[in-house]
């Protein structure tokens, strides 16, 4: 490969910073992070300092980032439509 | 703004460029007397078909694309020549500059050879299989060799309906058609409406794609080398990307699974990471054998449930 991958990426970067590079509002919007209300399968991390346990396997000496644990986050749409009767309903009938 | 270089990122990605040097393990091979080892204690042979899977999130960013989950991200033809082995592929690059109206009309590319272990340590894992039953394998190398004299233009837009320009897979397709082959049938594009926007601007067309998994056939398998210390634990990364891929429903973004790296790269999110990473030990590791794929896949969604809650099963978008 004649050139980096990475070099290649930052001078286009230079360049889109000046304006050259149109990129569609739609695909910067599909990059936006989890917020806890949007739907998210792919769970949140919680810190050490408000989980009781020992390292869940991540920690500073290899990545930088400090110990954490992953839990549920929000789920899916086709998820909310499989917990909706369950809450509202009483499949059993009312007696 | 950030944000937007990653689609430069993502392109170049899928054209097989992104490369580490890692240490390079052999983690099996299958040997018997017709397939004797030739090179590095591998049974290797001219005409036989090298998949890889790529370093990085780029490769999951690739598996998201197919209605239903494959293995691998590039496919590539080996070639023997004066006893050493090399790799012939289609491999493109990002030389634009910005002005282009999507980030693909900026790459070019070409059919590269390399060494096999130049390869392979680019990758996070290779395997290699024998070409079909009935495949003259001199044919495909003779086909490879063409090609990288002819050096034709890299297919960009991954464009199956003609082949004067060519795309990694294109290429070992068209040559295993060069040794016998029949044609192959291509697989559904993943009608995922945040994909569909990010194809849309890349002008990839086709609703259809040829993922490199297409020549992979368990009972042609011959070796495998790379990054990962065993078959176990290449096959508990695949399924880890199947169970990412499975969970990336409609309602999602790809925020949810990536997240920016300074200004022009992206990585998994940390969670994601964090998944993948136990996802690749719950098995020991397991030198020139393979744990069950059923088995792999079951602990690797248990684990994905315990992490990320249960999400139900849902027919591809």
């Amino acid at each position: 490969m004649p050139r980096s991958p990475r070099h290649l990426l930052l001078a286009a970067a230079a360049l889109a910073l000046t304006g050259c590079l149109t990129v569609p509002d739609e695909i910067k919007a599909a990059m936006v992070q989890p917020d806890g209300k949007r739907p998210n399968n792919f769970g949140k991390a919680v810190p050490a300092d408000d989980w009781e346990g020992k390292d869940d396997g991540r920690g500073a000496a290899d990545s930088g980032v400090a110990p954490f644990k992953v839990v549920p986050d929000t789920p899916t749409i086709a998820r909310a439509q499989v917990a909706v009767p369950s809450s509202h309903s009483n499949p059993e009938g009312s007696k | 703004m950030k944000r937007a270089f990653v689609c430069l990122a993502i392109l170049i990605s899928l054209c097989g460029c992104e490369v580490t040097k890692e240490r390079l393990y052999f983690q099996g091979s299958k040997i018997d007397a017709e397939h004797p080892a030739t090179y590095l204690g591998l049974p290797l042979k001219s005409g036989q078909i090298a998949l890889s899977e790529a370093p990085g999130a780029y490769s999951f960013l690739f598996a998201l694309g197919l209605a239903e989950y494959r293995n691998f991200t590039h496919a590539a033809v080996v070639v023997l020549e004066e006893g050493k082995a090399y790799i012939y592929e289609m491999t493109g690059e990002y030389n634009g500059i910005g002005l282009e109206e999507s980030p693909t009309d900026g790459i070019t590319g070409y059919c590269r050879r390399q060494t096999l272990e130049e390869y392979a340590a680019g990758n996070l894992y290779v395997e290699i299989y024998d070409p079909p039953a009935g495949v003259d394998p001199d044919k495909v190398a003779a086909f490879a060799k063409d090609v990288f004299e002819r050096q034709p233009e890299f297919d960009a837009y991954f464009d199956y309906s003609e082949h004067e320009k060519l795309f990694c897979t294109e290429f070992v397709q068209q040559a295993l058609e060069a040794g016998g082959a029949p044609p192959v049938e291509l697989v559904e594009i993943r009608q995922h409406p945040g994909y569909q926007r990010l194809i849309t601007w890349f002008k990839v067309e086709n609703k259809k794609a040829l993922p490199a998994a297409t020549f992979a056939d368990e009972s042609r398998w011959r070796a495998s080398l790379g990054q990962l210390p065993c078959r176990t634990t290449a096959y508990s990364y695949f399924a880890a990307k199947k169970e990412i891929s499975r969970r990336f429903t409609d309602d999602q973004v790809l925020g949810n699974i990536f997240r920016m790296e300074g200004i022009a790269d992206i990585r998994l999110r940390d969670e994601v990471l964090l998944f993948l990473n136990r996802a690749m030990r719950v098995f020991p590791i397991t030198p020139n054998r393979r744990f069950p794929l059923d088995e792999i896949d079951a602990r690797v969604k248990a684990l994905a449930e315990e992490m990320f809650g249960s999400v139900p099963e849902q027919p591809p978008s």
